[in-house]
């Protein structure tokens, strides 16, 4: 399909072909015309001469006869046999020369005529000196004589007139021709320069566009040899090497030089050069982008893990052509990943194990606290007769110290339990929770009146069940903080910053020991003064952070406690 | 007289004197057979190695087993149990003592009748045992093997 442009070009050389044609055309014609009148000049002074070789052998023809008659020489005659050839040949000549002017002709005719009746009228004069030996002309002799040279006349002015008049046209389509010639030239010169100054042009742009090609080829090749992962190229039918950059060279120990035209069967073993070729006959036959985790390679360098994307790149036709392979040279980052993998593993074997012994070690603990505090109880019952006051107290304290006991187990069986499975996180209405969080705390402890105010509309992401047993120990720490006091509260609800926290008017603590709030075990408070585990605390900050947040606690002695989360 | 029999899978002595103690003071005077450990546990329900004298046809109507077993594990005698047509239907109860949830999960994934946590004060344990006597020996009858459930 031709474009516009291109149509206006067809149209231009069409236009100049034209013009440069029917220029030539006319040119010939003209000169053609010009040659004609030339034959018609060269004809007419034929004819002229002709007409005066006539009148001249004619003149001496007649000249001689007449002679004889004057003088009666004989030799006189001796040439009229052959000037009478002469200019009768003439005649013909003339005649046949004019065939195409019948007023010429019809001159011609006249003249014969007379000619042929005045030497017949000579001859008869030469043949009566001859028997009489008495010379003298005729009368008519002196007429004829004029009227031959009007004839003459006659047909030289009409052959001149013929002549100048033929010059004439020929002078005038000269003249035109000339014309037609000057701007016929004129046209073509400047369509000429039309057609260079267009050349002139398309060379230019050609020149331009080929520069900045090359310019554009040079950035691409630079921004190619720059990249710092191996780019290569293959021939999609045979696959071998096109082209490779230069982080390309670095990595397979490679020149170029030594690389293009070769096939991955001249660098690596045989099954590895198979493994690459199918997987580059994979791509070319997907034509999508085929993505190779990890391959090792052999180099000079030793071995070279990569992880490369190999790509077709089709023609026009959207047949491949190429195939197109980005390497990235993963060996350290493999070496890293493993690193980091064996030290994970390790880890996780670790806390698996420790899981696995906190739990053995809770379990087993039960035992024999169970068979403390069941015999206990066996000798209380049993032996009761036995024993004296003194001794049941004895008894009593074995046993709530066992109960005590069963309680840390607990404790830390169930911390131990917040290490192990997903997080299950959801929208949790936090508000609602803390209600009813509060209302098992009331029926836990009739005895109490705690004024709890929670904020409405607390939502946040978490996983329900962790975030209820946070909540129980957090609300269960300020109901057991707010024990001594007078009006006892506790505040659920969310700060300015976002945090979530829970605020009681209680016991408050020292905030020097701030840092040792969320150690299992740790207690900032005498058993005597307040009863625990100490691991309430530990447990809300692993719930936290398990969800990734953050808690924290401010408080002061005597001026109660805000333990804030955030998740 | 049909002869109730409790099999006590314990190994953990002073456990089965608690035990035996607290099937006692409540009045529960069935035999009680004590194994020491999953694999006599299964010698003698299926009347194997040590026990291949024994009447097999004479089933326990309840087994409380133990959790923590030397040899074979609580759940693995469970799932013997529940894999043999001749004891498939037995009221097993596991003891353990704690609730950890995955013993639990794992228990009833397969088949236990119950699952009591041995608690450490002994009114406590006594209770449970003494609601199983009860549910299990006096006022429920065992299943038949012609009932079907």
């Amino acid at each position: 399909m031709p474009t516009p442009t291109r149509k206006r070009e067809l149209a231009g050389f069409w236009f100049g072909l034209l013009v440069l044609s029917t220029v030539a055309t006319l040119a010939y014609r003209s000169i053609d015309a010009a040659v004609d009148t030339l034959g018609w000049v060269e004809h007419a002074g034929h004819v002229l001469r002709e007409l005066q070789e006539l009148s001249s052998v004619y003149s001496r023809a007649a000249g001689a006869r007449r002679a004889y008659v004057v003088a009666g020489d004989d030799s006189q005659l001796a040439d009229t046999a052959e000037l009478d050839g002469r200019w009768k040949k003439s005649l013909v000549i003339l005649r046949e020369s004019l065939a195409d002017n019948a007023a010429q002709v019809a001159r011609v005719d006249e003249l014969a005529g007379r000619f042929a009746q005045r030497i017949t009228s000579l001859d008869e004069a030469v043949d009566r000196r001859r028997a009489t030996g008495v010379g003298g002309e005729t009368a008519d002799g002196l007429e004829l004589t004029t009227r031959v040279r009007a004839v003459r006349e006659d047909m030289e002015r009409s052959e001149s007139e013929l002549l100048a008049q033929r010059d004439a046209r020929t002078r005038r389509d000269v003249a035109s021709t000339k014309q037609l010639v000057v701007a016929g030239t004129l046209g073509s010169i400047l369509i000429l320069a039309l057609a260079f100054g267009r050349l002139r042009q398309e060379i230019r742009r050609r020149h331009e566009s080929q520069l900045a090609l090359r310019a554009s080829e040079g950035f691409l090749d630079s921004i190619v040899e720059n990249i710092p992962h191996m780019i290569f190229v293959k021939d999609a039918t045979d696959l071998r090497f096109q082209r490779i950059n230069r982080a390309g060279e670095g990595l397979l120990g490679l020149q170029r030089a030594e690389l293009i035209g070769k096939s991955d069967f001249d660098f690596f073993p045989r099954e590895q050069a198979e493994f690459f070729q199918t997987r580059d006959r994979e791509t070319l036959a997907g034509r999508d982008v085929v993505d190779v985790e990890e391959e090792p390679i052999q180099t000079s360098g030793g071995e070279r893990w990569l992880h490369t994307k190999k790509v077709p790149v089709a023609d026009d036709q959207g047949a491949p052509r190429f195939l197109l392979g980005i390497s990235q040279d993963i060996t350290e980052q493999r070496s890293v990943a493993t690193a980091l993998k064996t030290a994970t593993d390790a880890a996780l074997a670790a806390n698996q194990e420790l899981e696995s012994f906190s739990y053995s070690v809770a379990h087993d603990l039960r035992a024999p606290l169970r068979a403390i505090d069941g015999f206990s109880q066996a000798l209380e019952e049993d032996c009761a007769d036995a024993l004296d006051i003194v001794g049941k107290g004895y008894l009593e304290r074995v046993r709530s110290s066992t109960m005590q006991m069963g309680q840390l187990i607990d404790g830390l069986l169930g911390l131990s339990r917040l290490t192990r499975g997903e997080i299950d996180r959801q929208r949790v209405d936090l508000t609602r929770l803390a209600t009813e969080c509060g209302a098992r705390l009331r029926q836990a402890y009739p005895t109490r009146s705690v004024e709890l105010v929670v904020h409405p509309d607390l939502t946040l992401d978490g996983d329900p069940r962790l975030i209820t047993a946070a909540l129980e120990n957090l609300l269960g720490n300020s109901w057991k903080f707010t024990s001594k006091c007078d009006a006892p509260r506790v505040e659920v609800g969310r700060n300015e910053a976002g945090a979530f926290f829970v605020r009681d008017n209680g016991a408050g603590f020292d905030q020097t020991y701030v840092h040792k709030l969320f150690g299992a075990f740790q207690r900032l408070h005498g058993a005597a003064e307040f009863e625990g585990s100490g691991i309430g605390l530990a447990t809300v900050q692993r719930i936290v952070r398990r969800h990734g947040g953050r808690v924290w606690a401010e408080g002061a002695v005597g001026h109660g406690a805000t333990f804030y989360f955030t998740l | 007289m049909e002869e109730k029999m409790i099999l006590l899978v314990e190994d953990n002595p002073n456990d089965e004197a608690l035990t035996l103690r607290a099937l006692q003071r409540h009045n529960i005077r069935n035999q009680v057979v004590v194994v020491r450990d999953g694999a006599e546990a299964l010698d003698w329900l299926f009347g194997r190695g040590a026990y291949a004298n024994r009447d097999v046809t004479l089933q326990p109507q309840l087994v409380l087993l133990d959790l923590k077993l030397p040899k074979l594990s609580g759940l693995e005698v469970l799932r013997a149990v529940r894999d043999d047509p001749r004891t498939k239907r037995l009221p097993v109860v596991l003891l353990t003592s704690s609730s950890e949830e995955r013993d639990v999960t794992a228990g009833y994934d397969y088949g236990v009748n119950s699952y009591v946590k041995k608690p450490v004060e002994f009114g406590e344990f006594a209770e449970a045992v003494r609601q199983l006597g009860l549910y299990w020996l006096v006022l429920n009858e065992a299943a038949t093997p012609r009932r079907t459930k």
